[in-house]
């Protein structure tokens, strides 16, 4: 029964596959193809943008001095107290304070540093999703 | 040297090159094998389709980064192999394999029972539905040796394991379908 066995095994119904699946297939890694194209040009630029970045933030630097100080620590706490007794006077004690940063920073901070920080933050999250959607392409089941 | 002449392994090379095309030509030549071994281990058409597929992608993927592939078709039956282990674990957590003997030899038993034996195609049938509740190691073995027409050696090869285990698998998947067929045939 072995040999006999051995035939009807090399001969077993076979429902076959779709007769495009070949194309489907090749579909398929055309279109991955074109995905990684376009995330690697994503990553192209956030690299780039990160670059540019850096370098404005670098060059401005010397020019913008130290950061500007952070929120006078007395009106935080201040404003944290408040929170606890009254909060719409504690909103606006902390609204207060951040406008006041938000003009130290203004006076004392260069726009080419700004630009710099935009750009960083723009490449950061560009780079982030490049790798995040890499993640996902390796765990995935189909094209 | 015409591409559609060309050795699998210069297609594999071209592939490595970034010629998508020369992979195109090694998909189009290879898919039937492929499919009818995933077939042959999973009950439903349009998975054995999808996992398919699948492996051609993981092999692109794969010799977009490689440069040395042994035998193409070897090795994107292996990649096919692994996507099935990996799909029937996430869809079956329970292999018929984790099973008591007893149990398993029941399972394999349901609806086996054919009205007429002499009919050789309904006895063929019969046959792919034993093979269809074979535990997935013996369905593997008996895809690459009756589906794909490899050698017990290359079978080894493709599964990583010692000659004698793939001996052994094999004579024990066809003991079960003898068993299956008894009073049949």
């Amino acid at each position: 029964m072995n040999d006999r066995m051995d035939q009807w095994l090399g001969r077993l119904p076979d429902d076959g596959p779709a007769p495009d699946l070949a194309a489907r297939i090749n579909l398929a890694i055309a279109e991955r193809s074109r995905l990684k194209a376009r995330w690697g040009r994503v990553g192209a630029a956030a690299i780039a943008l990160a670059l540019i970045g850096m370098t404005l933030m670098a060059v401005s630097w010397p020019v913008s001095g130290v950061l500007p100080a952070a929120p006078d620590s007395a009106a935080v706490l201040e404003a944290a107290e408040g929170f606890l007794s009254a909060p719409l006077e504690a909103l606006g004690g902390s609204a207060e304070a951040a406008i006041a940063w938000e003009s130290s920073l203004a006076e004392g901070v260069e726009v080419a540093f700004v630009v710099g920080v935009v750009l960083l933050t723009l490449g950061s999250v560009g780079g982030l999703a490049r790798l995040l959607r890499r993640s996902e392409s390796l765990n995935g089941f189909s094209a | 040297m015409h591409a559609v002449n060309a050795s699998d392994d210069e297609l594999v090379r071209r592939t490595v090159r970034g010629e998508r095309q020369a992979f195109g030509l090694l998909v189009e030549r290879h898919t039937l094998v492929v499919y009818r071994i995933v077939r042959r281990m999973c009950s439903d058409r349009a998975e054995a389709e999808a996992i398919t597929q699948e492996a051609f992608l993981r092999a692109w993927e794969s010799l977009r980064r490689r440069k040395e592939v042994a035998a193409f078709l070897p090795w994107v039956i292996r990649i096919a192999v692994n996507a099935t282990r990996d799909m029937l674990k996430k869809s079956r957590p329970l292999d018929f394999a984790d099973l008591p003997p007893e149990e398993m030899l029941e399972l394999a038993d349901t609806g086996m029972e054919v009205e007429a034996a002499a009919d050789e195609e309904a006895l063929l049938a019969q046959l792919s539905d034993a093979v269809e509740r074979l535990p997935l190691p013996y369905r593997v073995v008996i895809a690459l040796r009756y589906e794909a027409e490899m050698s017990y050696e290359q079978i080894a090869d493709v599964l990583q394991l010692p000659l004698n285990t793939v001996r052994t698998r094999l004579h024990r998947a066809k003991g079960r379908l003898r068993e299956s067929l008894e009073g049949v045939a």
